[in-house]
């Protein structure tokens, strides 16, 4: 799992390559989340991912429920079709969101 | 591959586990005490059964079953190896070697007398079952009872309570344990699977369990789904789509016919707070918006009424195999003791027939290009070749190789002849096994087992006394029967030997002059007395037992054992035991040869028989007419292929005569040649059924010159050498 | 991507009867016939799921999984067992070794393959 973070002033773009599973997940917790500390707008390119499987899901989600918590704007600039189909399975289609302002999780 | 090449492994690895089988339910009867005996025995069902139910054998598994039932409980301790008990298993080993032989006619049901025959033996060893092991059995149709049970009470309170929803929807409640993930379960390929039998008619993801970042193990899971499913599959394959996760898990199914107090319990058990369920349940269509109120409103109701819910909410614990025997626990893993199967690859006997021919063309091109290079005369050409033959000679070898398999496995197969048979003749007798590591060529071992079987039965039956007689003769009671093999000389020996009463050459010479097969017996060795037994239609027993006395005799174990290009012999000491010794080639395909010349033509004498070459006129008694020759004062036999074969004499040829000496067995025989042409090797090629009766040939092979020479019969020409001296020794003495 | 499964297996006619339910579904088959065999074939190379025996010679079925999870690039490939419904023990010593998943021989192809797919999509 490749994972390119780029940050300039108080925003920054995190670009996911590889699979989102449970042999990534730690990796993903720690590397998606560290950007987080300092930025106040975050772009998540996830059109590298391939795999995803529930644990990804929960890293998806805390990712999420971080942002939120922290008023940190998300936008999915980028949305692989085997996430976006792993995701309406789940339904949460919508968890993406329009990309605008943190997008609550259930 | 397909699924028939399957199958066909599937018999052939289950012959070897029914010869694994038997070989340890004799061996038990010995030592009852040593576990891996019984989980060798156990093991062999085990796998048979395994195997046969992928396969769809309904039959095999069944039967299998029950063999299986009883050696659990031998292996848990719960029940003695006795002797009967060995003797129903054997039978059951029998039988499970027919219905394989039934699996390879492809028919899917047993005839009527197969199906007999496994209930017979099934009723048999079910009289060995005690209550444990149907316990399975029993938990699991109590179970089903209570399931169908349930489904009547269900189906009452449909009724009553009539459709909650006006849709058909199963609901399911899933909360996965947080170690799911580690163990490489994740809860959505679950939920794929599932939409393959239904379709999901609305899916929520909750994460109320997500603890903060720094709390969140990214391994564990938290996560949680409710579903609301359309499904016409049965309640039992829903629930056994999270078979592997419900242990751990908090997985809820209800029917589409649930009651709405399911709905409430369940709101009130889960651990979101009961409004946020609600809605998620009205969301999922399983509950209406005005039955969800209802229900809420209602939640006062006494835990009492709400019980019997309980046992709709379909927490699987209740079923678990737990329960079935504890006391099978004490089983220990069995396989390890089996032979390596890892460095084995089973290959078709034909291939190997094949790559032997080929490498016997081989053999016989190589020779022609040997002989080229040799008349070139062109040293570089003459060493290449020479590395080519060794080669060639190595590639011999280990193709050959293949084909050798260890005698050890035929010899165990006689522990159950043996076993059997001296139930039958009320004697007690055990098998000694040595040398079964010795190897020889497969198809010799095929081909030899009849022979021995007749011999083993033979000693069992005529050889070996009663214990009363024995012990009266001061002998121990226990009669020994011994089978032994070594490499002699090119070939392999195979004796069998027991501690019996020995022939009696009195009755054998009697019995001989009576069927007229000799006039008189006087001056015979001991020895040719003794294996007068293996002329035709000779019978020593005074009674005719049901056994050995059938009507073959010994001269058709003779017989079959020449046509192996081997021998058989007998020595017997009175009162001490009787042993057999079978002399075979180690192989049937491919020999070193000697080439020798007579007359016109080229004969091949197999090396490994040769002792050494002399010129005849040497060692030739001068002036005698005797058709020995005196070697270093040894007193030989010998024939002259020429005269022999009728080989038109080429003049001057006695002055360079020469005499190969010829060892076979305990005999030594010399042949006179014209030339002697070194050695060959030589790919014995069978003579057609014409020319099979010619004696003094065992074959021929093709020179790689092209030219067809003959193989000669060592054995044969020994024996008739030998027989000529005695009668002309006889009549020089009678005269 | 087709997902790939490793069967561990003594039995060859099990092993091939597995692999053609298996393959007929879409998915990659990898065989081996004991433990030390399929730890010999795990070279870092993606297993989705993995189908073993529990009695086998060499290496049971028990230890091959403890040794795969000591295998970082292994460690959460999930592992059918197969076993006997009077194996209680050996399950609970698998449980311990980290397997969760048991199919009972003798079983029918479609049972197999049914049990992978819940595991495993192909």
């Amino acid at each position: 799992m490749q994972i390119n973070v780029t940050s300039a002033d108080d925003s920054c773009a995190i670009a996911l390559e590889g699979d989102m599973t449970i042999y990534t997940a730690m990796q993903c917790k720690e590397e998606m989340l560290a950007p987080l500390q300092d930025c106040q707008t975050v772009a998540v390119d996830l059109s590298g991912v391939f795999e995803m499987d529930t644990s990804g899901l929960q890293i998806l989600a805390l990712f999420l429920k971080e942002t939120d918590e922290r008023n940190i704007r998300v936008r999915f600039s980028a949305v692989s079709d085997a996430v976006q189909e792993f995701l309406s399975f789940c339904g949460l289609s919508n968890i993406l969101g329009t990309a605008e302002a943190g997008t609550g999780v259930h | 591959m397909d699924m028939d090449d399957a199958l066909q492994t599937f018999i052939a690895e289950g012959r070897e586990l029914l010869e694994d089988m038997e070989a340890a339910l004799l061996g038990i009867e010995h030592d009852p005490e040593n576990p891996e005996t019984v989980n060798a025995i156990f093991r062999a069902a085990h796998t048979i059964k395994g195997s046969a139910g992928l396969f769809g054998l309904d039959y095999l598994v069944s039967f299998t079953h029950v063999v299986e039932s009883v050696l659990d409980q031998v292996r848990a301790g719960e029940l003695a190896v006795s002797t009967d008990l060995v003797a129903v298993l054997l039978t059951s080993c029998d039988h499970l070697s027919d219905l394989l032989s039934w699996v390879s006619t492809g028919e899917e049901n047993l005839n009527d007398d197969m199906q007999r025959k496994s209930a017979s033996i099934e009723q048999r060893l079910s009289t060995y079952l005690s209550g444990s092991s149907v316990a399975a059995d029993v938990v699991e149709s109590s179970a089903q009872e209570a399931d169908a049970a349930a489904a009547e009470e269900n189906d009452v309170c449909a009724a009553q309570d009539a459709a909650v929803s006006d849709q058909d929807l199963w609901h399911l409640s899933l909360r996965f344990g947080h170690d799911v993930l580690r163990h490489g379960m994740d809860p959505v390929s679950f939920i794929r699977y599932l939409a393959t039998l239904g379709t999901i008619h609305h899916i929520e993801t909750l994460w109320d369990e997500l603890p903060a970042a720094d709390k969140m193990d990214p391994e564990s899971c938290y996560t949680g789904f409710e579903i609301s499913f359309i499904s016409d599959e049965s309640k039992e394959t829903i629930e056994n789509v999270f078979e592997f996760v419900r242990e751990e898990s908090s997985i809820r199914i209800f029917t589409p016919d649930s009651r709405r107090e399911e709905y409430i319990r369940l709101i009130q058990e889960l651990p979101e707070e009961d409004m946020k369920i609600g809605e998620i349940l009205v969301r999922c269509g399983t509950l209406t918006r005005c039955e969800l109120e209802a229900a809420l409103s209602s939640q006062q109701q006494s835990d009492e009424s709400l019980k019997p819910i309980g046992e709709y909410l379909l927490e699987e614990k209740a079923v678990q195999p737990e329960v079935m025997s504890a006391a099978l626990n004490k089983q220990k893993s069995v396989k390890d003791a089996r032979p390596p199967e890892a460095s084995l690859i089973r290959v078709d006997a034909e291939k190997l027939d094949t790559l032997i021919n080929l490498v016997g063309e081989l053999i016989i091109a190589g020779a022609g290009t040997n002989m080229i290079a040799q008349r070139s005369g062109m040293p570089d050409l003459m060493e290449a070749t020479e590395t080519l033959s060794r080669l060639v000679e190595e590639v011999r070898d280990s193709a050959l190789n293949l084909r050798m398999v260890q005698i050890g496995a035929t010899f165990n197969r006689f522990q159950r002849v043996v076993r059997d048979v001296s139930q039958e003749l009320g004697k007690d007798i055990v098998l000694k096994i040595s040398g079964g590591e010795t190897e020889l060529d497969k198809t010799v071992v095929e081909k030899i087992a009849d022979p021995l079987t007749h011999l083993v039965r033979n000693a069992m039956d005529h050889g070996i006394e009663a214990a009363d007689i024995r012990e009266a003769k001061g002998k121990p009671a226990q009669g020994n029967l011994k089978l032994n093999a070594y490499h002699d000389a090119g070939s392999i020996v195979i004796e069998v030997s027991d501690d019996g009463g020995g022939l009696s050459k009195e009755k054998i010479l009697s019995k001989a002059i009576d069927r007229g097969l000799i006039s008189d017996g006087s001056g015979m060795a001991d020895k040719e007395i003794f294996n007068l037994i293996f002329e035709a239609g000779f019978s020593t027993a005074d009674q005719i037992s049901n056994l050995s006395g059938r009507g073959v005799g010994m001269d058709v174990v003779r017989r079959n054992i020449e046509a192996l290009r081997g021998t058989v012999e007998l020595d017997s000491e009175p009162g001490k035991g009787t042993t057999v010794k079978i002399r075979l080639p180690l192989t049937l395909a491919i020999i070193d040869g000697f080439l020798v010349g007579v007359g016109n033509s080229g004969y091949v004498i197999p090396l490994d028989m040769v002792v050494e070459c002399v010129e005849y006129g040497a060692w030739k008694e001068s002036g005698s007419n005797s058709s020995c020759l005196n070697l270093r004062g040894e007193v030989l036999p010998y024939i002259r292929l020429g005269d022999y074969f009728d080989e038109a004499s080429s003049g001057q040829r006695r002055e360079r005569e020469s005499v190969v000496v010829v060892r076979y067995g305990e005999h030594k025989v010399g042949l006179v040649v014209d030339r002697l042409m070194g050695e060959f090797q030589t790919v014995i090629k069978p003579l057609g059924r014409m020319f099979s009766r010619i004696s003094g040939i065992s074959g021929f092979t093709i020179l790689g010159s092209g030219e067809v020479v003959l193989i000669l019969d060592v054995p044969g020409l020994v024996q008739e050498a030998e027989s000529y001296f005695s009668e002309h020794e006889k009549r020089a003495i009678s005269a | 991507m087709a997902k790939t499964v490793m069967v561990v297996d003594d039995s060859a006619s099990l092993r091939q009867v597995v692999a053609i339910a298996l393959r007929g579904a879409g998915y990659e088959v990898l065989e081996a016939c004991d433990g030390k065999d399929a730890l010999s074939k795990l070279s870092g190379q993606k297993i989705h799921l993995i189908i073993s025996d529990v009695n086998m010679p060499n290496m049971d079925g028990i230890t091959f999984v403890r040794e795969l999870k000591k295998n970082p690039a292994y460690k959460f490939t999930p592992v059918i067992m197969l076993t006997t419904e009077s194996q209680e023990q050996k399950k609970k010593e698998g449980q311990a070794a980290g397997a969760r998943a048991w199919v009972v021989k003798p079983f029918q192809p479609a049972q197999m393959l049914s049990a992978v797919s819940k595991l495993i999509m192909p």
